[in-house]
């Protein structure tokens, strides 16, 4: 079943609907608030929470005329506008890639794996380098899958605006890596 | 998720991007150069497995708990269970168990009309056997009894009407009383002899079946001229 018409049925009361919804979103959500949120778990785990609980409270807030994964997203995006509002700091904790948000390799190779954890340790530093617009657009695209058009919609912005950011954000991420070329291009 | 750009660049090398990507292309990279680096990172990003961390176990159950204070169950009904197991929502009318007994139950009903007529035709058999039964005492009661066994039953009937005329083309004779007895007429003519034959061979009959069903045995009419000439004075 799609997801808009998984959402017309927990608005009836349909528990496996919403069951469905949760398996689906889960995940992508609390990576997505994590990054969002200075990789603070615990505040990630709440807003999955209420971002959920939404959900069940009124479903009638979703535009069953618009894809559900941008609606879902949207709010996302707003409840993280909102959060900052609240701190009015942003907190740059991260010194590498948390534990729970692996990267997984099926190359068992000891070298390669010691290769590859430098390497993700220099892209996330060097994605956090990046101010907000434009990791977030760079994440949006890369860890979340959505396409230019979705996060145009997600971000309340045009799709030149997107390709602009993430395109800086590619150039920027190939110029610190470049120390790492063998393993971009195995 | 449809294609994008970015889809493009990890899919197609510099020299085959066509006029208008290139187009579109121009404000992010002024070479080659750094449209494979793009290209690079691009892919290498895509090649990392990024797995998604699961939430906890707590938080479903939280989420379990708002659900059914806000969807309440309502109290299960005995035929909710058999409706939905009857008429299942998910398959096709055709394809549901009640439309299928309907048909059933439907199909059974129009063969009944059948079942009335084949008892109707299987009771004519029957009676032809008690006919032939009563053919063959009567046959035996007679002096010259012939088998009727092998006659045919219209044949038999056929006598027994031309019997019941013979008695009434002579007034002078009584009709056949329920007993079965027939009183003798008095002997008048070519035909008294055929008559007092007939009359003998009915109280005969009549013995065996008081209640004057009888049938008159077939004889040859070589055998008995004077019966064959009463019958074609009769027609």
């Amino acid at each position: 079943m799609t997801d808009e018409s998984l959402m017309v049925a927990i608005s009836k009361g349909d528990k496996r609907a919403f069951d469905e919804i949760y398996n689906r979103y889960s995940g992508p959500l609390l990576g997505y608030f994590m990054r969002m949120l200075w990789r603070d778990r615990e505040k990630a785990e709440d807003f999955v929470h209420d971002i959920f609980a939404k959900i069940i409270r009124k479903p009638e807030l979703f535009d069953p005329s618009r894809t559900f994964k941008t609606w879902l997203y949207s709010v996302a995006n707003n409840m993280c506008k909102n959060e900052y509002k609240k701190q009015e700091v942003r907190k740059n904790t991260s010194n590498g890639l948390d534990e729970s948000y692996a990267v997984t390799d099926h190359n068992t190779n000891v070298l390669s794996e010691v290769f590859d954890s430098q390497f993700r340790d220099q892209f996330e530093k060097s994605l956090n380098d990046l101010d907000t617009k434009h990791s977030e657009v760079f994440r949006l695209r890369h860890l979340d899958g959505l396409s230019i058009k979705e996060i145009a919609e997600i971000l309340k912005i045009s799709d030149g605006t997107v390709k602009s950011r993430l395109f800086y954000a590619t150039k920027y991420l190939a110029s610190s890596l470049e120390a790492f070329n063998p393993v971009l291009n195995r | 998720m449809k294609k994008d750009l970015i889809d493009t660049i990890m899919e197609k090398d510099y020299h085959a991007l066509t006029a208008s990507e290139r187009e579109e292309l121009k404000s992010f990279c002024n070479s080659e150069d750094e449209y494979n680096q793009m290209k690079e990172v691009f892919i290498g990003v895509e090649g990392m497995s990024w797995e998604h961390p699961k939430p906890k176990a707590e938080t479903k159950q939280r989420l379990d708990e708002l659900f059914d204070n806000t969807y309440p169950k309502a109290a299960p009904v005995w035929y909710s269970s058999v409706l939905t197991v009857v008429v299942p929502k998910d398959k096709p009318v055709h394809r549901q168990p009640l439309a299928q007994i309907a048909a059933i139950a439907l199909l059974v009903l129009l063969t009944v009309p059948f079942w009335n007529s084949e008892v109707q035709i299987n009771d004519k058999p029957v009676q032809m056997a008690q006919a032939d039964v009563v053919d063959q005492e009567a046959a035996a009661s007679s002096e010259t009894a012939v088998p009727v066994k092998d006659k045919p039953v219209a044949e038999a009937e056929n006598e027994t009407a031309v019997n019941v005329r013979v008695a009434e083309d002579f007034p002078a004779t009584p009709q056949p009383e329920p007993g079965g007895r027939v009183a003798s007429a008095s002997a008048a003519g070519s035909g008294a002899i055929a008559e007092n034959r007939f009359n003998s061979l009915a109280e005969a009959a009549a013995d065996e079946h008081p209640d004057g069903v009888f049938v008159a045995v077939s004889q040859p009419a070589s055998e008995e001229p004077e019966m064959l000439d009463l019958l074609t004075a009769t027609f």
